[in-house]
């Protein structure tokens, strides 16, 4: 059915008020504390990739 | 003649996807705080040999630059199941570079990028700047506001109609 692969999503269901968007910069030392997390995961990460990878379809080993 | 008939089911719909100017933004302003993946040269090399059956030359290896958020939002040319989320709820998305520079969609190009560091540097850049983002939506609730006022200026107008058929049920299996 998906005829493209996007990475990414992200889905929200709001909540109520308003505000400027230059909030979004805030918490820095909160966002550098995710960012090392993820560079911590990133072995991780790259084993599934790479199992994934491994998988027929996405690495266009499919035969009849 | 050839005496040929033919039967059809149709088993799915896909609507395009809803945008919000409000998750638009706010993916914007972090992914420009961690930035295009770092690309090296065995990343532009690669991609480069990758682009050797192209029937148009292209001017880079890789893209490395960050578009800015439209004036007016696109419909791009494709299809995915993430646009009937988007008419339900507030729905945003990013692309980030993860294969060579104009590599068509579903090629033998972009399966072999995905396998590499180039796919996975993408990866990386995609999973913080989602992870950021919801950190801003999980403690800053007048974001998710927008990003629901966005949703609804653009929804409210419209109406979802499926192109399923009444008495349609999901498929027992996938490509029977």
């Amino acid at each position: 059915m998906t005829c493209i692969t996007r990475i990414g999503t992200l889905l929200v269901l709001a909540g109520a008020a308003a505000a400027a968007w230059t909030a979004a910069a805030a918490e820095p030392a909160a966002k550098a504390a995710d960012f090392a997390e993820v560079d911590r995961l990133r072995p991780r990460m790259s084993r599934v990739n790479q199992a994934i990878w491994g998988f027929a379809e996405p690495g266009l080993e499919e035969r009849r | 003649m050839t005496g040929t008939t033919m039967s059809h089911v149709v088993d799915g719909d896909s609507h395009e996807v809803l945008p919000n100017r409000a998750l638009a933004r706010l993916i914007d302003a972090n992914l420009r705080a961690v930035g295009p993946p770092r690309f090296d040269d065995a990343d532009r090399a690669f991609a480069r040999a990758t682009q050797k059956d192209f029937e148009q030359a292209v001017d880079r290896a890789l893209f490395e630059d960050i578009v800015p958020v439209p004036a007016e939002p696109g419909q791009g040319a494709f299809s995915t199941d993430q646009g009937d989320l988007s008419w339900r709820v507030p729905t945003g998305s990013l692309d980030v570079a993860a294969y060579a520079f104009g590599a068509p969609g579903h090629s033998w190009q972009v399966a072999a990028a995905a396998g590499t560091a180039i796919g996975e540097k993408a990866m990386e850049v995609a999973a913080k700047t989602l992870a950021a983002t919801g950190y801003d939506l999980l403690t800053q609730p007048a974001l998710l506001a927008q990003a629901r006022e966005s949703f609804r200026q653009v929804r409210e107008p419209l109406e979802f109609e499926s192109l399923l058929p009444a008495d349609a049920r999901a498929p027992g299996a996938i490509r029977q």
